[in-house]
Formats: C-alpha cells, structure tokens, sequence
C-alpha cells in the first residue's frame, strides 16, 4: 500500500503541512463514545464530532487550508474565490475567505436551506443561485469565474482540500490510536480521499447512501456513473452527489476498502434519532448515515477483529425547523 | 440548624474522588458568535453530556455510593421525580448493585419513564402533585426497605452536585460568575459552595422561569411561597417547582446572588434554539432558560466586570418527538 501512496499527489507530509497551517484557527474536535451503542452493536464505537467544528461541519478545514496555501502561492494575483455547494462547503469556503480576507462568491443550488445560504452571507461571502442539478452549479460558477476572475476552491476535487479534510485522520488517530476502521459517509469523496490518504495503515471503509453504487464501481474499478452526473434521492442533502470526483476516485480506489455500506432515509432518520436521543448532539441526515453504518447488519456480520471503529459525525448544520421526523411547521 | 453548616468544600471534593470513575468530566463549550452578539466570554458547562443525560447522575451516585458504604446498607432505594433524578438514581443504584423504585407522575411522557425503566427500575405512578409524589414515596419506602433519595434536598445529593462546580473551576479558572437553572436549588447550592471556598469573588446567580419569584424571597430573606407546594406553568420541565427546598434554602440565602434571572417560556425556547442551532447540543427547556439568562437584557446592564460568564447547559432529557418550536408532535 505504502508504494502506491508514492505515487499520489496527496502525501501525508501533504496533509501534516495542511495541519500546521490550519490547526489554530480550527477546533480540535472532541470524540465521543456511547456504552449503549457499544453493548448493542458489539464493537467499541468512537465519533468524532465534526457537527462541532467550525462552521458546523468538517468542510472548514479543506477550505481553509486550500485558500491559505493559495494567498501564500499567489499573493495579491488573487481577487477571490468562488465554488459550487450544497451548503456546508460554501459555508465553509465564506468563513475561510473572510479569514483570509479574501471576497467569495457561492453558488448554491435554489432548494438548499434558507438557514445555510443565511449562514453563507453571515461570513460576507455573495451568493448566487443556480438549478438543483450538478451541471447548472458548474455552469453557473465558472460563469463567476470568468466574469470576476475568482479562483475556483472545489468542494472535494482538489488536492489541497483533501490535505485539509485528511488533518481529521491524523486527529483521530491521536486521540484514538487503537482504532481498526473508520466509517465515512461519501459525496464527491474529499473527506474520505483525505482520510484515506493520512490513515493508510488504517482500513477506511466508505458510508454512502442508497443510489451511489459506489461498490460496484469499486470492484470493477471503473467510473459506472452516467453522465452527466446526478443526484441521489436523499434526506442527506450533504452526500446527494453520486459521483465520486475524478481526483479522488483513483485514491479511493487504491486506498479505500470495497465493501460500501449503503443507507436508506429510514436508516438515516434512526441514525440521527439515535444522537439527538441518546448522544444528546445536533447531527445532519449525512452524519446520521455514518452511524446508521455502525448499527448495520454489514458491520456486525464483518471481522471481528475489527474491535475499534471510529464513526465521523461529519457535521451538525440541519435546520431544526425541519427535522425529517417532524412535522414541518406552516410559516 | 443552617444547612450551610453540613456541607463543606470538603464534602465536595470527597463526592469527586467518589464519583470520579463513573462520571464524565463533561466538555466546556464556546461560541465566538454568542460573545459577540451579547457582549461577554461565556463558557457553556455540557452537562446534557454526562451520564444519564443531566447533571443528577452526580448528586445520586455520591448518596447511593454513601448509603452503600454506610453500616447498613438498604435493601434499596426510592424517590419521587418527573424524571432526570429518577433516571440518575435509577442508574446509581444499578452501579452500586441496589435495588430501585422511582415515584412518577401519571402524566410523565413515556419516553422518560422508559428511560428509567431500562436502568432496571421500577414505576410506581401516583398524581401529579408534589404531596402525592412525597406520600406514594414514603409508603413505597416502609413497605420495600427502601432508603428515600430526595433530588435536592440532602447533603450528599448536594455535595455531588457541588462537583460540577468544582470541576467547572478546574477548567475555567477565569470565571467571574455562574447562570444555573434552579427547581429545588440542590445545584445551585452545591455549586454555591465549591464557589464560595475555590474563589470567593465568583458570583453564582439562580435563573428561574417566571412565577418562581425567588428574588423576592431572597431580599425578604422569607419563604414567601404558597403552601401546598406547587408546579409552575412553564415548558422547562425540570425546573417546575415553585419552592426551593428546606435543607437547600439557608445555602441559597446567604452563598447565592439575590439578583435572579426570571425567564419566559419564549425566551427559554430562544435559548434552546440556540443551542440546537449554532452549538449543535441537544438541550433539555431547563438549560435553554440558563441560555436565555446570558442572552438577556438585565445580564446585559451588569457590571461589565463579569467579563467571563459560565452556563449551566444542565440537561439534554428533551423528547425529541416533541420539540417545543413545533406545533404537533412526531406521528408515532
């Protein structure tokens, strides 16, 4: 495995870089652990809980270290940064552009949450809107691009954002060092390309909701998905996108295991109930997926040799007036 | 007799080393945009974290690690609750291998009673006054052989509450004052106490839902309160009594600040929202009123040399198919 890594552009000197440049403006996130899970699912559970970090998920830390190592590289030839997102990269990206003091322009498909898009222009980022489909986002943000001459920071595609994301292994391995797999729930595949990428003595093994078919291209090797790309039909807006990059596709594929384990809403809504309940942590549909992972058939029938699993709770930022099992208020 | 007298620092740090093992040190949370918008540095204690759900998995653990250590120990014990002591007791007397009944209300919700229920306790309904709560536990305890744990007003229920005090100290040094939602007043005095000992010059406030009228009281230096005891109207819950306790009343009085935070049910549920929201904990109505305490305009007009302010977040026990801010409930 090692000889591989070689090869790829993401090394972990990549990543602990990526740490050095990003750790103090972030939250070293606390993991979080649960007897009852663990009498009831028969491994010991650890999550980390990016629902806490800045921003309310994970993705804060790809996009700060993307923009840091832009402004060091590029200085003042860049006037600002722009991306496509369902929400937590946007937001993610806004807060690290401010930080950066950098202008930042999101585009964020029409149905997204009001509380995300509000949460974006709480950082002074501009947003704009676009179609709910992968093809208008793209459309619509090199349109920004070309217009304002804005650097493009991809939510998941790009190298140093998969630095940034991977600086959640290294922390996890500190705080946990006998863990034996780690879940990750899976959209473009950034978080886990990172992951894999700073834990390859590890077995990262993906989490993906029901549509992805993420196994089948894993075990063939290849890229099944039609074109051009969709979503999934999820409650888990943040991993609705059925792809997995073309960046981070050959890392997974190398690096990942190829058993996926696949979610249902139903799934999702119990994982979700089970850390609001139980927990006591505000989680959104892609992290209740991950432990919806933990608590499946899948995992209890896999090696029981896999003791230690670590859960990532990848972020918090649902809207409270719209929890999926209860009923929408009128406005 | 002052309670004040019974219960020392000491007391408190030895229900530490007692507790120690079985509780979490739970985390201490911040949020850069609640400073900003209300003007101080607050520090968020996550006692909806600890065991059980609620700060009370530390009051009932040192008194039935006590009884069990003690020259007779109980066959088992009982209490009376709506629910956080009743599931912290329930579980203390698991640990330490002792039987337990819990006295509940008829209109408690089901998911708390289950909650209790899966610690291996047992339910005994009575109605829902707090005359018949203290009745149908005094009977259960004579015919059973039970030890009677009150939820506040025992020394060792305090000392173990006091705990959190001493521990929120430990990790903000710095702290100038402390919101604590208060129902019978055992965590205000158990903090009271650490606080007056650890650093005198800390100011531990009480924050009530409206109708408690303990400021009142506290500038009488009265109970002023009807009899019998009553609940107040208010979604929180947890924090539904009217009166502070006996033994709880002589510590408050002299260690507590007679300045009270008095909050609405619409302000409580602003301060749960934010918490759901932007901290990303799920909190019971009892700690979404100390947020309301930091989020209020009397904080606000105080003395700016409170600059750091910490807050009770004291229970995470919210029935999440009944969130307030929703008009009907989850189908079931």
């Amino acid at each position: 495995m090692a000889s591989t890594l070689n090869g790829f552009p993401v090394t972990l000197d990549d990543v602990t870089s990526a740490r050095d440049r990003i750790l103090r403006h972030l939250h070293y996130t606390p993991v979080l652990t649960s007897s009852t899970f663990d009498s009831k699912y028969g491994r010991k559970f650890y999550f980390k809980a990016e629902n806490f970090q800045k921003t309310g998920s994970f993705k804060s830390r790809g996009a700060l270290n993307a923009v840091t190592k832009l402004v060091e590289e590029k200085q003042e030839r860049v006037v600002g940064v722009t991306t496509h997102s369902s929400g937590n990269h946007g937001q993610a990206l806004a807060w690290a552009a401010q930080h950066c003091g950098l202008p930042c322009n999101v585009i964020v498909p029409r149905n997204t949450p009001t509380v995300k898009i509000d949460a974006i222009k709480g950082y002074g980022a501009d947003v704009t809107l676009c179609e709910p489909n992968p093809t208008s986002r793209a459309e619509t943000c090199a349109a920004i691009c070309s217009e304002k001459n804005y650097v493009y920071i991809p939510s998941a595609d790009h190298y140093d954002v998969m630095a940034g994301q991977g600086t959640i292994a290294l922390e996890f391995l500190e705080q946990v060092p006998m863990l034996d797999a780690i879940l990750v729930a899976a959209s473009a595949g950034g978080m886990v390309s990172g992951i894999a990428c700073a834990a390859k003595q590890l077995k990262p093994e993906i989490k993906k909701p029901f549509g992805k078919d993420l196994e089948r291209c894993l075990r063939e090797g290849k890229r099944l998905w039609p074109e051009p790309p969709q979503y999934v039909d999820t409650i888990a807006e943040g991993i609705r996108i059925q792809q997995l990059g073309k960046l981070a596709f050959p890392i997974v594929l190398s690096l990942a295991e190829k058993e996926v384990f696949t979610t249902t809403n139903a799934q999702i809504v119990e994982g979700m109930r089970f850390a609001f309940e139980r927990m006591k942590v505000v989680i959104e549909g892609a992290s209740g997926a991950v432990i919806a992972a933990a608590m499946s058939k899948r995992l209890r029938r896999m090696d029981g040799r896999l003791r230690h699993v670590g859960v990532i709770l990848c972020g918090g930022n649902v809207d409270i007036d719209h929890i999926p099992w209860l009923p929408t208020r009128e406005a | 007799m002052s309670g004040r007298l019974t219960i020392t620092v000491n007391d408190i740090l030895k229900a530490k080393n007692r507790i120690h093992s079985c509780v979490h040190t739970t985390p201490v949370f911040t949020s850069s945009t609640f400073d900003e918008s209300y003007g101080r540095k607050f520090y968020f204690k996550a006692e909806n974290l600890q065991k059980t759900g609620s700060f009370k998995a530390r009051g009932a653990l040192n008194a039935v690690t006590l009884l069990k250590e003690g020259e007779s120990p109980p066959k088992g014990v009982v209490t009376h609750s709506s629910g956080n002591h009743g599931q912290a007791l329930a579980w203390a007397a698991r640990m330490r291998g002792l039987q337990c009944a819990v006295v509940a209300p008829n209109n408690s919700p089901n998911v708390k009673l289950d909650a209790i229920r899966e610690y291996g306790a047992d339910i005994v309904i009575c109605d829902p006054t707090p005359t018949s709560r203290q009745e149908t536990c005094d009977r259960i305890g004579r015919e059973r052989g039970f030890h009677f744990v009150p939820p506040y007003d025992h020394p060792d229920v305090i000392a173990g509450q006091g705990t959190l005090g001493a521990e929120f100290l430990e990790q903000i040094p710095e702290l100038d004052a402390i919101l604590v939602p208060t129902s019978g007043g055992g965590m205000v005095s158990g903090i009271a106490i650490a606080a007056k000992a650890l650093k005198p010059d800390l100011k531990v406030f009480i924050v009530e839902p409206n109708g408690k009228d303990v400021e009142k009281c506290l500038r009488a230096g009265e109970r002023l309160w009807p009899n019998p005891p009553r609940f107040l109207e208010t979604i929180a819950d947890g924090i539904r009594l009217q009166q502070l306790g006996h033994v709880t009343w002589p510590i408050i009085r002299e260690l507590v600040q007679k300045d009270v935070f008095s909050v609405t049910d619409d302000e409580i549920m602003k301060g749960m929202r934010f918490a759901f929201e932007r901290m990303k904990l799920v909190v019971e109505a009892a700690s979404g009123a100390g947020i309301a305490a930091a989020m209020s305009e009397r904080l606000r007009q105080m003395d700016a040399g409170l600059r750091h302010v910490g807050v009770i977040l004291c229970g995470g026990n919210t029935d999440i198919d009944r969130l307030p801010w929703y008009p009907t409930p989850a189908h079931s």
